[in-house]
This record gives C-alpha cells, sequence and structure tokens, in this order.
C-alpha cells in the first residue's frame, strides 16, 4: 500500500465499491457521462476525484457489464449514453446479495449498524 | 470568458493526454474522450458560467495523473489478472553467439570462426582460460576438420602395386608388392584425429556454454514486464526448434555437422529436460555417425 492511501482507510474499499454504484446507478436509466458523474457526486463520500470515473466506465465496457451509444441531444453534439447490459445486471445482483452480508458482519463488529 | 475558459481546457486536456500517453492506445483515446465530453456537457448545461466554475468543475475531476493512475489499476473488475512483472534469467547471447559461430558459423569460410573468436573473447562470462580453449580447440572450427578429412581421404590413401616380369626363360615371376604412402596406421590415426577435431568443438561448446549459464545465473535477475509467456511453460523456443531442425534436415545441408549443431542447440535449451536432451543427442548420433561410419569403411577398403 502506498503512503497516501493509508491516510484514508476508505480509499480501497471506495474503488472496489464504485463501479457497482456506477452499476447500480445505470440499472435505474440510461446516463451520460457528465449527468452519471453529477448523480454520483450527490452521494458524499462516493467519489474524491469524479475524472476517474471514465477510466472506470472505459473497463466496464470493456468486460461487457456497460453499452453505450451515442445519442442526439436537444442542446449541442449528440452525447454517448451508457447502459448496463444483462451481464453486468447479474454481476451487480450477485455483489447486492455479497455486500448485504458484508455491511451486516461489518456493522454488527463495529457496532454501527441500526441501533433497532 | 470564453477564450480564457478554452485556453484552460486545452491546457488540461493536454495534460490528460500526455500523462496518459503510457496507457494502451484504445485506452488513451477512450479516457480522454471521456473526460472531454464531460466537461463539453458541463458549458453546455450552464453548470459551468465563469472561470470559477470552470476552474472547480477542472479541481473536482482531479488531476490527470490521478485519472490515468485509475485507468491503469485493477485492469479487470472479474479475475484480478496476475502481477505482469516477473523476473528474466540474465541472457547469455553473446556467449551462445560465440559458439554458433566456433561451429556451425565456420562454414562461412575463415570469417565465421574468426567472428566467433572475437565476439568470445568480449564474453564477460568466461575465463581468459575458457577463452583460449575456445579458441585452440578447434582452429577455422569443425569446417576445417572436415575439408582436412575430405582432403586426406583423398590424399593419404596407400598405393599399391604388384607386377610381375618375364625372365629371359620365359617363366613368370611375381616381384614383391610395392607400396607407397604412408603406412595403413596413420591413415587411421588421421581419421581419428580429424573426428576429434570434428566432435570437441561441440563437445566445448556445450561445456562453455552451460558454464556461462550457470554464472549468468548467479548475477542479479532484471525486472522485466513479462508480455510473453514464462520461459519453461512452453517447450517449444527458437533454439529448440532450431535444433528439431538441424536434427531433421541439417545433415543434408552439412553432413556431420548439421546435426551437431543440433545438439548443441538442444543443450543449449533451458525448455528441456535432461531426457529429452539425451533423446535428441541419441537421434544425431545415429544420422552423425552413420556417416562417419561409411567414410571409415570406405578408407579402410581402399587402405586394406
Amino acid at each position: 500500500m502506498e503512503p497516501g492511501e493509508a491516510q484514508n482507510p476508505l480509499t480501497q474499499l471506495r474503488r472496489g465499491v464504485l463501479e457497482y454504484c456506477v452499476l447500480a446507478l445505470l440499472a435505474q436509466e440510461e446516463l451520460y457521462g457528465f449527468d452519471l458523474v453529477r448523480r454520483l457526486g450527490e452521494s458524499e463520500g462516493l467519489v474524491t476525484s469524479e475524472g476517474t470515473i471514465y477510466p472506470l466506465l472505459s473497463r466496464l465496457r470493456r468486460v461487457g457489464w456497460v453499452d453505450s451509444s451515442w445519442r442526439e441531444s436537444e442542446s449541442g453534439p449528440p452525447r454517448r449514453y451508457y447502459s448496463v447490459t444483462r451481464a453486468g445486471r447479474h454481476a451487480l445482483d450477485g455483489f447486492a446479495q455479497e455486500w448485504g452480508r458484508f455491511r451486516d458482519s461489518v456493522d454488527a463488529l463495529l457496532g454501527t449498524g441500526d441501533q433497532a | 470568458m470564453n477564450t480564457d475558459a478554452d485556453a484552460l481546457v486545452g491546457d488540461y486536456l493536454t495534460r490528460l493526454d500526455r500523462a496518459a500517453g503510457t496507457l494502451p492506445d484504445d485506452r488513451r483515446t477512450d479516457v480522454v474522450a471521456g473526460i472531454r465530453e464531460h466537461i463539453d456537457a458541463a458549458r453546455e448545461s450552464g453548470v459551468v458560467h465563469d472561470e470559477a466554475s470552470l476552474r472547480d468543475l477542472l479541481d473536482r475531476l482531479g488531476e490527470p495523473e490521478e485519472i490515468v493512475a485509475a485507468a491503469r489499476e485493477g485492469d479487470d473488475p472479474l479475475p484480478p489478472p496476475p502481477a505482469p512483472v516477473g523476473y528474466a534469467r540474465p541472457g547469455i547471447g553473446t556467449e551462445v553467439a560465440a559458439v554458433l559461430l566456433l561451429t556451425a558459423g565456420s562454414f562461412i569460410p575463415f570469417v565465421g570462426w574468426i567472428a566467433g573468436v572475437i565476439v568470445a573473447w568480449t564474453s564477460r562470462r568466461w575465463t581468459t582460460g575458457e577463452k583460449l580453449l575456445a579458441t585452440l580447440v578447434m582452429p577455422f572450427g569443425p569446417a576445417a576438420g572436415l575439408a582436412v578429412m575430405a582432403y586426406g581421404s583423398l590424399a593419404v590413401g596407400r598405393v599399391c602395386t604388384s607386377s610381375t616380369s618375364q625372365l629371359a626363360d620365359g617363366t613368370l615371376v611375381s616381384e614383391p608388392e610395392v607400396c607407397t604412402g604412408p603406412p595403413v596406421w596413420t591413415g587411421w590415426l588421421m581419421l581419428l584425429l580429424v573426428a576429434v577435431w570434428i566432435v570437441a568443438p561441440f563437445v566445448v561448446a556445450i561445456v562453455l556454454v552451460r558454464r556461462a549459464r550457470a554464472r549468468a545465473d548467479l548475477e542479479p535477475p532484471t525486472p522485466v514486464q513479462q508480455w510473453t509467456a514464462a520461459p519453461g511453460t512452453s517447450p517449444w523456443g527458437g533454439l529448440e526448434i532450431a535444433s528439431v531442425l538441424l536434427l531433421a534436415i541439417g545433415g543434408f545441408l552439412i553432413p556431420v555437422v548439421g546435426p551437431a549443431a543440433g545438439v548443441l542447440c538442444a543443450w543449449l535449451s533451458d525448455r528441456w529436460t535432461r531426457t529429452e536432451k539425451w533423446v535428441a543427442t541419441a537421434i544425431a548420433s545415429v544420422s552423425l555417425l552413420v556417416p562417419l561410419v561409411v567414410v571409415l569403411a570406405l578408407l579402410g577398403i581402399r587402405a586394406g
């Protein structure tokens, strides 16, 4: 681990989770890059450098979890819209299940879960 | 503000493109295009309306180096690929080139063998004694040995004549047989020496390359990007293919020396097991010995 990463223990975790957050947003509706980044930015602490979403999108397309297509926009040049593929949806479902268990376990250990 | 904004954006994209120079081309264009579209969309939508808001947008995008680092890490979200960094064994190209020139190269008259001597003396992995051995064990290489053998088989033969003469009374008398040329045993000795001259260079070559290999392995390995298969995973490298070709057809091209070079290549290989090398040697020795036996037999008949 590099020294910079040690400062924020969530850096590594965020990296692994972010691509599923992207998949989850795109599973709700197709979005173009700027819009997607803006939505992610609305959730606090999820994205530190917005520019890193683009390499992530590029990677998701390469592995076939995300597709993109050009659409005309009402104003200005055409935009590239991103959507989730079947494989992407499958990966997202798998992650959602794992994540539930993972979150519960961490919460139980840290005592950070909902106080029922 | 448009020109100022364009300059800011242009500067940012130039920095990004430069930082992305280390990425594969398709990824580089993909990432840069994505960021460009992002900035364009922000300006169109009115989110960016002055220099301050543009600077804010670029700040939020992050440093170009950071974006490129993200493009490089975790290449696949599916299976994490094995670390691409491996360690290469230090190569012994100089030594291999030297022995190939000294043996097979000797068939390029004079030039090949002399080049081999020069290359051998540049080696860092051989001692002076070993360099002397490489030079002196085979003056002008196996090609010279073969040439001497060919010459010898023509010139060294004994010539025996027997004649009869008729005496005055009409009886025929056989005169003792007269032979010229060296005695029979010198012919055989010569053949033996020359055969050694042809075989010894290859034996010495194998020994010297193995010593160079052993010494090279003691040197610190060099870390490299391993884009090709690690050595040892496939039994077929350049040396192995060369070996099989030489064993199969080398004998037709250059008798004796072709298969011998094949054996040399086999023993230089670090992909084949010892058993496989011995199999190659056995195959070669058949194709190597048969013509030798034939030549010896023919000479024996002539001499006897």
